[in-house]
């Protein structure tokens, strides 16, 4: 056994054999040339290494920056918000009914008594709302021209070129008089506003919609979100708190209509006899995910 | 259009008065309704260098413009109109004037600092709410200073989906096979959306064609001819190797990865009849799912990975059908444009198919549903519109414009409302395949 195993030793075992040494050197040389050869062919031929790795570093998440107080916000209402919440869904229930029927309740009504009165007045009705419409394109015309010519001069000159809607004349007295809800049926609450109040609440209304940039991408899917809000304006026209009664669920919905706020301040000065002695006035929101008629 | 005009019409309705308890104060409120088509402006002011040559961030405010205004949501202010200079401190705790940004009708403010250390850079990048004077992100990047496009077109996403919610695709890829010189052999190439940067995928001078995106991103399948024979291979674009998978028969093209990226389905001609088979990544095992006595080609699977569409002369022509593969039978044909129809693309939504049809006696683009209903015009031009291919998140396509030998890579918005050239400068631009989100 041990003689067996000793003549099937290796022969790299056996120091005396130079050939083979010889060879192995050869062997080991040829190994390592066809091994450069091959890490040189393949790194020659490779093409580009497409994805390279870029490091990212989250400026926001990695503490380096105080937390956003509107991510409270988008997650939990707060407790002012669900205090309210009840009284918010009552306001929103009824008004929306009552915006919605603005058409249909009349309708209803008037066909049982004269079908031509009504059609005469659902005339007159649409009207109304090209005028509305034709005048509200004007002013956002005249809008986006100021905004651009104030963007453009401002330089050095900040104060001289605010971009103010209320330089610009109100559509109310240009074609539609404040008419409380038209005087139709269906509208309840409406009649009972004064006409000052309606005309300031008409350029609040302007001012407000005119910031609002909703994400078309999130618009997609916003059909019944309803934001509601409360703010305060003091007696410069300056937002000096904003509170949200009612938020939609979409946070980019809601933050829409929170910058469509805080863009639109100054807003049109509350007239003296709106404040009722007081130096601010309170003024409530609701924006509609869900575009008219649509 | 219509929804754009209905709601833009003013609509002012006094809801309610109701009466607050704790001030006994009449509170008013107003309705307002989304407003449609408008684009939130945005402010790029010119970005910082801290170390390095200018010139690189000089470039990015420009790739984050055309990135932002591609998604039609966004439009960026002219920069004249800028009140503020950005400065170094503003990344180290100084404020910027929101007020100023406020003014000139900014919503959004993006700053950006840019260092670079030789091969290398840091890109710090923050998106402002300007309104309400908060970060909404803010991210720095680090990498080799020819990807500095490429960490533009990262944070062009963080800025879309910090106000949507919408992932963006701005860093996606789109493959093609075109000719480089003036010879007859076609390499495959790879440019990012911005038509920026192409390089090539291979480089042997043979026919290399039909690029196909693995679900993953990170494989390329295409037919190379490098061998004398047409063989499918798979080359994997993080280390460059590469295997090849379809070997049998002759002419072989691959039409798409299944979603779950374990097969591929190619069209292969046996003898002369040319089939749709599934072709498993991990074996190469091959089972036929689409046969037929004419010629099946050009297969692309549906998102959920059910039904297949694919084209077949089956009717006398070329045409598109769509397969259930769970069925034996039941093969609808769902092109109805003209005499000739084929490259068919399952858009990642599963709504729509968009295909190449010819009719007036050029190609163009055309979109259907699954079943075959509502066929639209979706691309035409004076020349061919072919091999639409459409966009990970389903809003645009690609597709190969060519007229008189000169082509070009266009792409649309997925509603044919907005478009523009991807690429050009190589002769015989073709199949163009947009790659998965990263």
């Amino acid at each position: 056994m041990v003689r067996r195993g000793h003549r099937v030793q290796p022969l790299a075992t056996e120091p005396g054999d130079r050939l083979f040494r010889k060879m192995l050197g050869l062997s080991g040389a040829l190994h390592a040339a066809i091994f450069v050869l091959g890490v040189a062919w393949l790194a020659l031929s490779a093409p580009p290494v497409r994805i390279t790795p870029i490091a990212v570093v989250d400026l926001i998440s990695g503490g380096q920056f105080a937390p956003q107080p509107a991510e409270a916000t988008r997650k939990s209402p707060t407790a002012e918000a669900r205090r309210e919440a009840p009284a918010a869904r009552t306001r929103a229930s009824t008004p929306p009914a009552a915006k919605r029927g603005k058409e249909a309740a009349p309708a209803r009504e008037v066909s049982r008594q004269d079908a031509r009165a009504f059609s005469e007045r659902i005339g007159k009705m649409r009207e109304e709302r090209a005028n509305r419409a034709k005048v509200q394109d004007a002013v956002e015309a005249i809008q986006r021209e100021n905004a651009v010519r104030a963007a453009v001069r401002g330089i050095g000159d900040r104060v001289a070129h605010r971009v103010d809607l209320s330089a610009i004349p109100p559509p109310a007295k240009v074609a539609v008089p404040p008419r409380a809800g038209g005087g139709m049926p269906g509208a309840p609450g409406s009649a009972r506003v004064p006409p000052e109040i309606l005309a300031y609440a008409r350029a609040l209304d302007e001012k407000v919609r005119a910031n609002w940039t909703v994400p078309e991408l999130a618009q997609k899917d916003m059909g019944g979100l309803i934001v509601q809000v409360r703010i305060t304006i003091e007696k410069d026209g300056r937002v000096s708190n904003v509170r949200m009664e009612k938020v939609s669920g979409n946070p980019y919905f809601d933050d829409s209509v929170r910058r469509a706020i805080q863009k639109a301040s100054p807003l049109p000065i509350p007239p003296a006899q709106l404040r009722g002695g007081e130096d601010h006035y309170d003024v409530g929101f609701r924006f509609f995910g869900e575009g008219w008629g649509s | 259009m219509g929804f754009v005009r209905r709601s833009s019409i003013m609509l002012l309705f006094v809801a309610g008065v109701v009466f607050f308890p704790a001030t006994a104060r009449a509170i008013l409120y107003i309705d307002i309704n989304a407003p449609g088509g408008r684009r939130m402006p945005v402010a790029l002011p010119p970005f910082v260098t801290a170390a390095g040559d200018a010139a690189l961030a000089a470039g990015i405010p420009k790739v984050l413009a055309d990135d932002l205004g591609m998604t039609a949501l966004f439009e960026v202010i002219p920069s004249e109109a800028y009140l503020e200079k950005i400065l170094p401190s503003h990344f180290a705790g100084k404020l910027l004037s929101f007020p100023d940004w406020k003014l000139i009708g900014a919503e959004a403010v993006v700053i950006g600092k840019v260092e670079a250390r030789g091969d290398q850079v840091t890109v710090e990048m923050r998106l402002y709410d300007s309104t309400m004077g908060k970060m909404m992100a803010g991210r720095r990047y680090s990498g080799p200073a020819r990807h500095v496009r490429l960490i533009a077109h990262k944070f062009a996403n963080e800025v879309l989906y910090a106000f949507t919610g919408v992932r963006g695709i701005f860093d996606t890829e789109i493959a093609f096979s075109a000719r480089p010189g003036k010879g007859r052999d076609k390499e495959i190439y790879v440019v990012g959306l911005d038509g920026q940067d192409a390089r090539p995928i291979t480089n042997n001078r043979s026919f290399n064609l039909f690029p196909r995106w693995s679900p993953d991103g990170n494989t390329l399948a295409y037919t190379s001819f490098r061998t004398g024979v047409p063989v499918v291979y798979l080359r994997n674009l993080r280390d460059g190797t590469e295997r090849a998978l379809v070997k049998f028969g002759n002419t072989k093209s691959p039409g798409c990865f299944s979603p779950g990226g374990d097969s591929l389905y190619a069209s292969v001609s046996v003898d002369g009849n040319s089939d749709i088979y599934r072709v498993r990544i991990s074996d190469a095992a091959v089972e036929k799912v689409v046969e037929g006595w004419g010629i099946e080609v050009s297969p692309s699977i549906s998102p959920d990975g059910k039904k297949i569409a694919f084209v077949s002369n089956r009717g006398g022509s070329p045409q598109v059908y769509v397969k259930d593969l769970a069925a034996s039978s039941g093969e609808r044909r769902i092109s109805h444009a003209g005499g000739y129809s084929t490259s068919p693309s399952w858009s990642p939504g599963s709504d729509r198919i968009a295909f190449t049809s010819q009719s007036g006696g050029k190609f163009s683009v055309y979109t259907v549903n699954p079943d075959g209903s509502d066929q639209r015009l979706l691309a035409s031009g004076d020349g061919d519109s072919t091999d639409p291919s459409y966009s990970p998140d389903g809003r645009y396509v690609v597709y190969t414009f060519q007229k008189k030998g000169y082509s070009e890579l266009r792409i649309i918005s997925a509603d044919g409302q907005w478009g523009k050239r991807l690429f050009s400068g190589f002769s015989g631009v073709g199949s163009p395949a947009w790659s998965p989100r990263r």
